[in-house]
């Protein structure tokens, strides 16, 4: 209840003074996405206002995206903080860009066919690619989905342990055959069916960025790829251009 | 069309898929691995039908399902390909959206819809790092490649920097160039900021793509090499637009 700051004595008008605090408390991320509001009962009686006056205001909240209602459940807050990453250090969020993530794997499997892959990897039906996925998550904030495959020919001894306990950037630095050299990113914007719109708790047909990775070694070898389904919105990429 | 192209649309009996989806998966790939090119005419389905040895009805059906998913639409019974995917590294290096069209083997233009002066107000004080009462230029620009709009960008240049700019930009051309010569400025770094959004509906309805799609929405600030703000910007670009960013491994 602490969000909602009111003055009666001011000109400007309540429902107003309300929304005001409200979206400055989301605004600084004193309010999460997933938070739960009081409810307008609650908020009438507390601060002594009518049923309309608060209404009103949640109105304008829901409006603007930053609150939603849910049958039953309560008033919560849908609004998420942004998060800046800059582009070239994508895969250093932990030790660069600040935002400690937890990662959850959900699946490992040593595959000899995917059509919408193998090519990216030089890769032909047949031959042999670990593949695992996994979400990370910063907070209540789902960060991405990520898909990582990395052939046999290159990375021969890949466990379930390593891609539970390591980050990719160890994984690549140290499991492989081969050193990575420079990475190709390609973006293309996408909006989202309805698994990855579950994962990353956002409804079905939200924006988002894919982000695919090819890893080359010094000999110009693909020795892995990286599929990334990021937010399109919160998630700003940051690139300096000169 | 190239009979070989033609011949390399495989359909396989055996295979669970109906033979119409078959040829319509892998005509698209044909278009995404851009060896079938954007407003390329496709063979007669009869002629199709007879050169894969299966029944017309199947070709019809691949060429109806890409018309509804919009990779080729109809003129005249005749289907051609609509699907374009544009790949560049706009965000790599500092080019002008003229020029990264020009890449993109495409003839750059341009269209004006705004160009005033006006007084920057609280909101775009917020979003662009100038001060509430600044002036600025506004131009609003749909950049077009071979006539199709790609980008629409909204541009406030720093009249504090650039005097007079308003009276020496016209519809048509890239103003860099007079940043460059006529102000002497060089052009320093370009931060930008890459969200994805599902279009606006006029956006919408200029890059004639269906609602709901999605869009990279970029928001940058131009400085010079003396670290002056020079520009901020915001623009959509068509769905199709895709990027690529290289960098060595770490």
């Amino acid at each position: 209840m602490y969000h909602i700051q009111l003055n009666k004595l001011l000109k400007r008008p309540m429902y107003q003074q309300i929304v005001d605090s409200l979206r400055k408390s989301i605004s600084t991320g004193q309010l999460q996405f997933g938070d739960r509001l009081p409810t307008e009962k609650e908020v009438c009686e507390l601060l002594d206002l009518s049923v309309i006056v608060v209404k009103q205001a949640y109105d304008v909240l829901v409006a603007e995206k930053l609150i939603e209602r849910i049958k039953g459940k309560g008033t919560f807050v849908t609004s998420r903080t942004p998060v800046q990453i800059p582009i070239a250090q994508f895969y250093r969020h932990d030790t660069y860009w600040g935002y400690p993530t937890k990662r959850k794997l959900f699946v490992f499997d040593k595959i000899k066919s995917e059509p919408q892959v193998f090519p990216y990897l030089n890769m032909k039906s047949g031959e042999w690619c670990f593949v695992y996925k996994s979400l990370s998550v910063n907070g209540k904030n789902a960060l991405y989905f990520q898909r990582v495959y990395l052939p046999q020919a290159f990375y021969p001894s890949i466990t379930i342990d390593h891609a539970t306990d390591l980050d990719l950037l160890t994984i690549l630095n140290t499991k492989g055959t081969s050193k990575p050299h420079h990475m190709m990113h390609h973006f293309a914007p996408i909006v989202l069916e309805q698994l990855e719109a579950d994962l990353l708790t956002l409804p079905l047909g939200a924006s988002a960025h894919l982000m695919r990775t090819q890893v080359f070694n010094d000999k110009n070898d693909v020795i892995a790829y990286i599929i990334n389904v990021i937010p399109g919105e919160f998630v700003e990429l940051e690139v300096n251009v000169q | 069309m190239n009979k070989e192209i033609l011949l390399s649309l495989k359909v396989d009996r055996r295979y669970g898929l109906e033979l119409g989806l078959q040829v319509a998966q892998s005509l698209r790939n044909l278009i995404l691995e851009n060896k079938v090119h954007y407003n390329e005419e496709l063979p007669p389905a009869r002629e199709l039908a007879a050169l894969l040895e299966i029944d017309v009805s199947d070709i019809e059906h691949a060429y109806q399902h890409l018309t509804r998913e919009k990779v080729l639409t109809e003129r005249y019974g005749k289907y051609i390909v609509s699907y374009f995917e544009l790949v560049n590294r706009f965000h790599q290096k500092m080019i002008t959206l003229h020029q990264a069209i020009e890449q993109l083997g495409m003839t750059a233009t341009i269209q004006t819809l705004i160009h005033e002066v006006i007084t920057v107000n609280a909101d775009l004080a917020l979003r662009s790092g100038y001060s509430v009462g600044d002036k600025v230029l506004r131009l609003k620009r749909i950049y077009l490649g071979d006539g199709i709009p790609l980008i629409i960008y909204d541009g406030y240049l720093n009249l504090k920097v650039l005097p007079g700019i308003e009276r020496m930009i016209d519809a048509i051309t890239p103003y860099y160039p007079i940043i460059v010569t006529h102000y002497q400025k060089k052009l320093g770094v370009s931060k930008r900021k890459l969200v994805v959004r599902l279009l606006p509906l006029d956006v919408v309805d200029l890059f004639k793509v269906p609602k709901g799609s999605p869009s990279y929405f970029v928001s940058s600030s131009l400085f010079s090499n003396q670290n002056e703000l020079l520009e901020f910007g915001e623009s959509f670009s068509s769905p199709n637009y895709y990027f690529q960013y290289e960098h060595l491994a770490y």
